[in-house]
């Protein structure tokens, strides 16, 4: 056999389990998708990475079919087909166009059942491990990726809970607005927490350091200072001698005779002609969504509802981080100096607000704000995440002419969207914030696959339903409030949320396979191997039973390392 | 809870061929909302756009690709009130609005149902016009021709959608992408529209003779 093992997909999960396994001295095979781009030539450009299918697949050749009304259930509903989920389909997946916003998880969201209580029409469960197993992930993630940034004098239940001194890494170059959300927090008795990048401040590890011209999130780093899998992760595991095979679409499992051990995946190479591919060990990474699609398509005599779905529970319990934002203006004017000093050319706030992390909703002064421990009657709330607008001016624009709310739900346009244009570009500066909510996962939320609708390749597509709680949505509202509190603060001018929020963060997904110790109500044992098939392992954010209240990709990274040593020991 | 929440379903498309009711707008908008660090604004089938190497705005006067005669004049005419010229701020007509959009609605996977709406919209435009004893609606003052453009806004079909809504976002998306995209696109001539809005473009940009760029494989 001349793979050790397959891994299918190359973003966050694969790349780092892939670079792992390779250092090891294993044979690596990686299966993408999508096409494996020269990161330095692709070049800042709106209107090819952000607003063409180029970086993603198209929703003609790869749609997905999301029900939008309706239970969704034996066909109940009404559905659409859509792009909405997809959010990279490159080697480096959807790590190549993230932000590197890098929190770790916090103790109580290993333990959300049991420190926060049920929580009706949800699944809520704890986790098969605590944050003590996973930390010295995190810390092995910080020193091999390059995580910068600084730890501040915090209270004790807002200070992270580490096994090493510092971060490998001083922080990015800030914006000066930094300096007044820290001035606000501090008013309004809250802390600015100092927010961890997945970027690099100087060259080192054989990357370029950030040149801070901020096309950051949504584009590809063209320096590879943003500690992508295609800039971190994919060139140590090619180094260590694991081959990458860009625009191969694996399209089922194939098991042996018994059902319990994976003999080969079928794929659909670049001519589109099926291929098949033999390996020890199969790890799949097609993010949450996708590699849900991939087992439940992979039925066999053995695994009649997809495989290793026992259980039923592979594509329930699809999470995201509930999402809410919204802006204020800065307004240059407002400003003695006229203001100059906002277009200062940092693109970076890096600050996070963790003090409603758990808060009583009947008193939310009492909340996670150093002394008030998680627990009984708190509800699990969220982050809050300051930044500056996107810098891309078509967005920017489109935003102002029907992405604003307003009264009227036409369009802007004409003179109207001139001066609208003239004020948002040129006389202020917005202060953003984004809120990362918790995410109560429940039969709102799942994965299935859809009767009709089929792929380029002929294979069928996922039908995703992606309500969301409605604890979720009132939580995403109070945090939006809290945040507006905050830029009104800093100084800015009419504090406002995007129109609807309390939805999913689609492009951070997990859940859908998760794991515990109980086959009847996991997918993957605590080591995120599946409970019914011996040599298959899911090391993307599918494992996660719930999500933290903050990005996936860090715990993916870390939990994909973790598992991976477990690996190495067995192939 | 606010009642316009009420559900947490993500936006839908294509919304183009079924008009866009205002749930739908409020989902698209929330699309905008979906993504973290939003650097893009979903709307209805933008990603079915695939990128074609060959795409050339159509020049005045040069065969025109989407268009007849009349629709041209009609569209660049709407464009022009869409987004406006003024002494020191450029509008469509300084980058050429008509003739990307002329162009754009020929690339890669645009519907059929999108080019349907775009050019019913300058028929509309026209008998509006025939109505007010015009010849045609770029025979029309200004003022009136915005009258006529209004209409869209507030026009609602018996099945409660605004259809002229969806022709006026697919009108503002390809102007906007002609005004404020990379002049290797053929439209914001000499960054005339970064220019004017201090916008500082991302590095490294294509350069002029990499018209058609698109990122380069791996061998």
């Amino acid at each position: 056999m001349k793979y050790d093992v397959c891994v299918i997909g190359s973003g966050a999960g694969g790349g780092a389990s892939a670079a792992t396994l390779a250092e090891a001295g294993k044979r690596v095979l990686i299966l993408e998708k999508g096409p494996w781009f020269d990161a330095a030539e692709v070049l800042k450009d709106e209107i090819v990475q952000c607003r063409r299918s180029v970086l993603w697949g198209s929703t003609k050749d790869e749609p997905q079919v999301q029900v939008t009304q309706g239970s969704g259930f034996a066909g109940a509903g009404r559905t659409d087909r859509t792009s909405m989920f997809k959010n990279g389909s490159l080697v480096g997946g959807s790590s190549t166009l993230m932000s590197g916003f890098f929190p770790r998880f916090k103790p109580d969201d290993f333990r959300a059942l049991s420190t926060y209580g049920r929580v009706p029409d949800a699944t809520v469960v704890d986790w098969p491990l605590g944050y003590d197993d996973l930390e010295p992930w995190y810390a092995r993630v910080e020193q091999e990726l390059g995580v910068s940034g600084r730890l501040r004098p915090m209270p004790k239940t807002l200070t992270d809970r580490r096994s090493t001194a510092a971060f490998p890494l001083p922080p990015t170059r800030e914006h000066p607005f930094a300096g007044l959300v820290d001035k606000a927090c501090s008013e309004l008795g809250l802390h600015a927490y100092s927010l961890p990048r997945a970027v690099l401040p100087h060259d080192t590890r054989g990357r370029k350091a950030c040149d801070y011209n901020g096309y950051c999130g949504s584009y590809v780093c063209t320096t590879g200072a943003k500690g992508s899998s295609l800039a971190a992760w994919i060139p140590r595991a090619v180094a260590a001698g694991a081959e990458v095979r860009p625009r191969s679409m694996v399209r089922g499992l194939v098991t042996d005779g018994a059902g319990r051990k994976i003999v080969a995946a079928e794929y659909f190479d670049e001519e589109g002609k099926l291929q098949r591919v033999e390996a020890r060990v199969f790890i799949v990474a097609c993010q949450a969504i996708e590699s849900a699609r991939l087992l439940l398509n992979s039925k066999s005599r053995h695994h009649p509802q997809g495989l290793a779905n026992g259980s039923g529970l592979v594509g329930r319990n699809l999470i995201f981080s509930t999402f809410g934002a919204g802006w204020g203006d800065m307004v240059h004017a407002d400003w003695k100096d006229g203001g100059a000093w906002m277009r200062s050319e940092e693109p970076f706030i890096n600050r996070e607000v963790h003090d409603f992390y758990w808060y009583d909703p009947k008193d939310p002064k009492r909340r996670n704000a150093g002394t008030t421990p998680a627990g009984r009657g708190m509800l699990k709330g969220g982050t809050l995440n300051f930044l500056l607008m996107h810098p891309n001016p078509i967005a920017g624009a489109l935003i102002q002419s029907f992405g604003e709310q307003r009264p009227n739900p036409a369009p802007l346009w004409g003179g109207a969207l001139k001066d609208r244009l003239d004020y948002w570009f040129k006389q202020m500066t917005p202060i953003k914030f984004e809120v990362f909510g918790e995410w109560f996962p429940g039969p709102h939320a799942w994965v299935g696959i859809d009767p009709q609708t089929k792929d380029k390749w002929g294979t069928p597509v996922a039908r995703i339903r992606a309500f969301s709680h409605k604890w979720s949505r009132a939580n995403a509202r109070f945090l939006a409030q809290r945040a507006m509190e905050v830029i009104t603060k800093m100084g800015a001018r009419h504090a406002r949320t995007v129109p609807r929020y309390g939805g999913p963060s689609v492009n951070l997904q997990a859940g859908t396979c998760r794991f515990g110790d109980d086959p009847q109500t996991s997918v993957l044992n605590r080591d995120c191997r599946a409970h019914e098939v011996d040599n298959l392992y899911v090391t993307d954010g599918s494992f996660m039973p719930t999500g933290g209240s903050m990005p996936f990709t860090f715990t993916i990274y870390a939990n994909a390392l973790r598992v991976a040593e477990k690996l190495k020991k067995r192939v | 809870m606010s009642d316009e929440i009420t559900d947490g379903a993500a936006p839908v498309e294509p919304a183009a061929q079924h008009g866009v009711s205002r749930r739908k707008f409020l989902k698209e908008t929330a699309g905008a909302a979906g993504i973290a660090t939003v650097a893009y604004l979903w709307f209805d089938g933008y990603t079915a756009t695939t990128y074609a190497e060959d795409f050339e705005p159509t020049r005045p006067g040069a065969a025109r690709k989407t268009f007849s005669a009349q629709e041209w004049n009609t569209l660049a005419a709407a464009c022009d009130r869409l987004l406006p010229s003024s002494p020191g701020s450029p509008g469509a007509r300084d980058v050429n609005a008509i003739g990307y959009l002329d162009a754009v609605l020929q690339q890669g996977q645009v519907a059929d149902s999108t080019r349907k709406i775009v050019k019913d919209g300058a028929a509309k435009l026209d008998a509006r016009a025939r109505a007010k004893g015009a010849k045609e609606f770029a025979a029309l003052p200004p003022v009136q021709q915005d009258a006529a453009v209004r209409v869209f806004e507030t026009f609602k079909a018996p099945d409660g959608t605004y259809p002229g809504h969806t022709w006026l976002k697919w009108m503002l998306q390809y102007v906007l992408e002609a005004f404020f995209g990379d002049p290797v696109h053929g439209g914001n001539p000499d960054e005339i529209a970064w220019t004017w809005a201090g916008h500082k473009p991302g590095f490294p940009r294509p350069e002029p003779h990499q018209k058609g760029w698109r990122p380069q494989e791996r061998e």
